[in-house]
C-alpha cells in the first residue's frame, strides 16, 4: 500500500475500526472496573480475603506491558478482533479499577454514616451517594484509559484486528516515512481528541457541586 | 420535673455489651431507658462509648451481647432501614450529602419512606422553616455555600424531615463557634417543647448536658456510671468521677445549670394589680404584699387576659385617684428555661432584687426574688443540695 494510492477513505475507515476497538474494549472494562470496584468495597466484605486478592493481582497486572498481554491473548485465542478487544480490555482496566475503588473509598465515612443511618438500604446508598460522589474519579479513570487504550489499539494490527496501526507497520516495515505519518498522525489525533472531550465532560461534572 | 417521664420506656438497652473486631470494648454491661418524650443525655470523656452506645441504638453496631428494644420491640428483629427511618440521625460532622441540594438533604428520607412528590414538597420546607432556614431562600443552594452552623440546621432539618419518634444526635454542635452553639441549643429546646420529641444527645460539655437535658446519663470507659436529673448528679453525685465531672463542688458555676423553673417561685402575695387599677389602691395592695423591695416600692401591671404590661413606681404617685397605667413601665423578666445564672446577672444588670419569671405569653408564672436565690446559695454550700424546699 503506498501513499499516492491511499484515499482518505481508507484513512477513515481505518480510524473507525480503530475507535470500534478502543470503544468496544472500554465498555467491556468499565463495566467489569465498576462490578469489580463495587464489589471490592462493599463494607461487608472489608475483611475478606478475596476481594483484597483480586485488587492485589489486579493492579500487579498493570506491570505487564500491552504487547505481552496481546502476545498471551494471541496464544490463547487466536488472531482477530475479539483477541485486540479482550487485550485491550484488560490494559484498561486497571486504571479504570483504580480510579473506581478511589472514587468509592473517597466517599467521606460521615457522609456514609448519614446515608445508611438515615435509613437508606445498601442498594440505594450505592446508588445515590456513593457512585454520584465517586463519578468525577471514576470518569477521571475511563478518560485516561481511553487514551491508552487509543495508543495501544495501534499495536491490534498486528494481530490481524485493523486499525490505524496497519498504517504504521506498513509503514515501518517498507520504510515508508509517509505512510507511517498517515497512520500515527491520525492516532494521536485520535487520543488528543479524546482527552480533550473527556476532560470537558469532566469538568462539567466537577463544579456541579 | 421529676416524675413527668415516668411514662412507657422508648427505648431500652439491657445489658448491653460491644466488643469490637479489635478486640476494644467500648460498651460494657450497659443498661438504661430512654422514656417516651425525654431528652436524654449521654456524657462522658472522650472514647468513653458514646457513640458507640447512640450507633447501637440504630443498629449501626450490632451489639455482642445483650438486647436493645424499641417500642417494646428488640431491634435485632426488626428490618435495621426501616428501623434508621423511624429514628432521626444527626452525626459528629454533620455529613450533609455534599452532590445534593439543601431541599434534596432534607428530602431523603420523606423519599425513603415513598411519600408523595407534594407531601415531600411541603415536609421539606416546613422542617427548613423549623431551622430557621426558608426553603424559597435556602433549598436550592449547595451545602458547600453554607456557614457550619447553616449546614448544622439543615442536618437537623433532615433528621426530622421523616418525622421520626426519636432523634438520635452525636455532638450536633461540637465543631461550632460558642455564639452559633447556644443559639442553636435554644433553637432545639424551643424545638422540643412544639415536637415532643425522644431525643438521645450525645455531648462531652458538661453545660450542653445540663442545659438540653431531662436526664443526663455519665459514662466512663464504656460504663453508665449514673443517671438522673441534671440538679440530682449535681447534688448527690454517685462518686467523685460524677462530681468532678458535673463540677458539684463549683457553687457559683452550677448555676448556669439550674434553670429558673427548677426553682419555686414566689406565687402568693404577690404586688399585683389590673390595668384599670389607680394609684390608691396599688399603694394599699404593696403595703400588704409579702415582697421586699428594692429602692422604691412598686406594683405589677396585667391587662384583662393576664398578660404582663409593667411595672409601675408608686413612690412619687401624683393622686390616689390617678390611674397606675399611665406610669407602666417594662418590667426585667425571665424565661422559666433559662438559667439561675442568667436570673442573677438580669437582677445585677436592673438593679432589682425581684424578677418576674414570665412565659411564652407574658403570663406571669411568679416571681424570683434575690432572697430566694441567696437561700438556694446557702443551701448548696451547706451541702443540702439544689433546693429551696425546707
Ligand atoms: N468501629 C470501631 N472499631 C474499633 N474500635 C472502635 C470503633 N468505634 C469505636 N471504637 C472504640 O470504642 C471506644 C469508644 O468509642 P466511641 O463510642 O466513639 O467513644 P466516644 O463517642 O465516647 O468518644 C474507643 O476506644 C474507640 O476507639
Ligand atoms: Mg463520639
Amino acid at each position: 500500500m503506498y501513499l499516492e494510492t491511499l484515499s482518505h477513505e481508507v484513512i477513515l475507515q481505518l480510524a473507525l475500526q480503530h475507535l470500534q476497538l478502543v470503544f468496544c474494549a472500554c465498555l467491556a472494562a468499565f463495566l467489569l472496573a465498576l462490578s469489580i470496584g463495587i464489589w471490592v468495597t462493599r463494607p461487608s466484605l472489608k475483611d475478606r480475603i478475596a476481594p483484597r486478592l483480586v485488587a492485589q493481582v489486579l493492579f500487579l497486572g498493570q506491570a505487564v506491558p500491552s504487547l505481552a498481554v496481546i502476545g498471551l491473548v494471541m496464544v490463547v485465542f487466536g488472531t482477530g478482533a475479539p483477541t485486540a478487544i479482550f487485550a485491550l480490555t484488560l490494559g484498561s482496566l486497571v486504571p479504570m479499577l483504580r480510579n473506581v475503588v478511589a472514587g468509592l473509598r473517597g466517599v467521606p465515612a460521615p457522609v456514609l454514616d448519614a446515608a445508611r443511618g438515615n435509613g437508606m438500604p445498601p442498594w440505594t446508598v450505592l446508588v445515590r451517594v456513593e457512585l454520584p460522589l465517586a463519578l468525577p474519579a471514576i470518569f477521571a479513570g475511563v478518560r485516561t484509559a481511553v487514551v491508552i487504550a487509543i495508543g495501544t489499539a495501534a499495536l491490534s494490527s498486528q494481530i490481524g484486528a485493523g486499525g490505524l496501526g496497519s498504517l504504521i507497520f506498513t509503514g515501518l516495515a517498507m520504510f515508508d516515512m509517509p505512510l507511517m505519518l498517515a497512520g500515527a498522525i491520525p492516532t494521536a489525533l485520535l487520543a488528543i481528541a479524546a482527552d480533550k472531550v473527556l476532560g470537558l465532560a469532566e469538568t462539567r461534572f466537577r463544579d456541579k457541586w | 420535673m421529676s416524675g413527668v417521664f415516668s411514662g412507657e420506656p422508648h427505648i431500652v438497652l439491657e445489658n448491653v455489651w460491644k466488643t469490637f473486631e479489635s478486640g476494644s470494648v467500648a460498651v460494657r454491661n450497659l443498661s438504661l431507658e430512654v422514656y417516651c418524650g425525654e431528652t436524654l443525655v449521654l456524657i462522658g470523656p472522650s472514647g468513653c462509648g458514646k457513640t458507640t452506645t447512640l450507633r447501637l441504638v440504630n443498629r449501626l453496631v450490632e451489639p455482642t451481647k445483650g438486647r436493645i428494644l424499641f417500642d417494646g420491640e428488640n431491634t435485632l428483629d426488626m428490618n435495621p432501614d426501616r428501623l434508621r427511618q423511624r429514628m432521626g440521625y444527626v452525626i459528629q460532622g454533620i455529613g450533609l450529602f455534599p452532590h445534593m441540594s439543601v431541599e434534596d438533604n432534607v428530602a431523603v428520607v420523606p423519599r425513603l419512606k415513598k411519600m408523595p412528590r407534594q407531601a415531600v414538597k411541603e415536609t421539606v420546607a416546613r422542617c427548613l422553616e423549623l431551622v430557621g432556614l426558608p426553603v424559597q431562600a435556602w433549598g436550592k443552594r449547595w451545602p458547600r455555600e453554607l456557614s457550619g452552623g447553616q449546614r448544622q440546621r439543615v442536618g437537623v432539618a433532615r433528621a426530622l424531615a421523616g418525622d421520626p419518634e426519636v432523634i438520635l444526635m452525636d455532638e450536633p454542635f461540637g465543631a461550632l463557634d460558642p455564639l452559633t452553639r447556644e443559639v442553636l441549643q435554644d433553637e432545639l429546646l424551643a424545638l422540643r417543647e412544639r415536637l415532643g420529641k425522644t431525643i438521645v444527645f450525645v455531648t462531652h460539655d458538661i453545660h450542653e448536658a445540663m442545659k438540653m437535658g431531662d436526664r443526663v446519663a455519665v459514662m466512663k470507659g464504656g460504663e453508665l456510671v449514673q443517671v438522673g436529673e441534671p440538679l440530682a448528679l449535681l447534688s448527690r453525685p454517685a462518686d467523685n468521677f460524677v462530681a468532678d465531672f458535673v463540677g458539684a463542688d463549683n457553687h457559683l458555676a452550677m448555676f448556669s445549670f439550674v434553670k429558673v423553673k427548677d426553682v419555686p417561685p414566689r406565687t402568693e402575695n404577690l404586688p399585683v394589680v389590673g390595668e384599670g387599677a389607680t394609684f390608691g389602691e396599688a399603694l394599699d395592695l404593696a403595703e400588704r404584699t409579702g415582697i421586699q423591695y428594692g429602692r422604691r416600692r412598686f406594683v405589677y401591671v396585667v391587662d384583662a387576659t393576664g398578660r404582663v404590661l409593667g411595672y409601675a413606681d408608686i413612690e412619687g404617685f401624683r393622686a390616689r385617684n390617678d390611674p397606675v397605667r399611665a406610669a407602666v413601665k417594662p418590667a426585667p423578666s425571665v424565661a422559666p428555661e433559662s438559667s439561675v445564672h442568667d436570673a442573677l446577672l438580669r437582677m445585677v444588670e436592673n438593679g432589682v432584687i425581684n424578677l418576674l419569671v414570665l412565659d411564652d405569653n407574658r403570663r406571669m408564672k411568679g416571681l424570683l426574688t434575690f432572697g430566694d436565690l441567696n437561700r438556694l446559695i446557702e443551701n448548696q454550700r451547706r451541702g443540702e443540695g439544689c433546693t429551696l424546699k425546707p
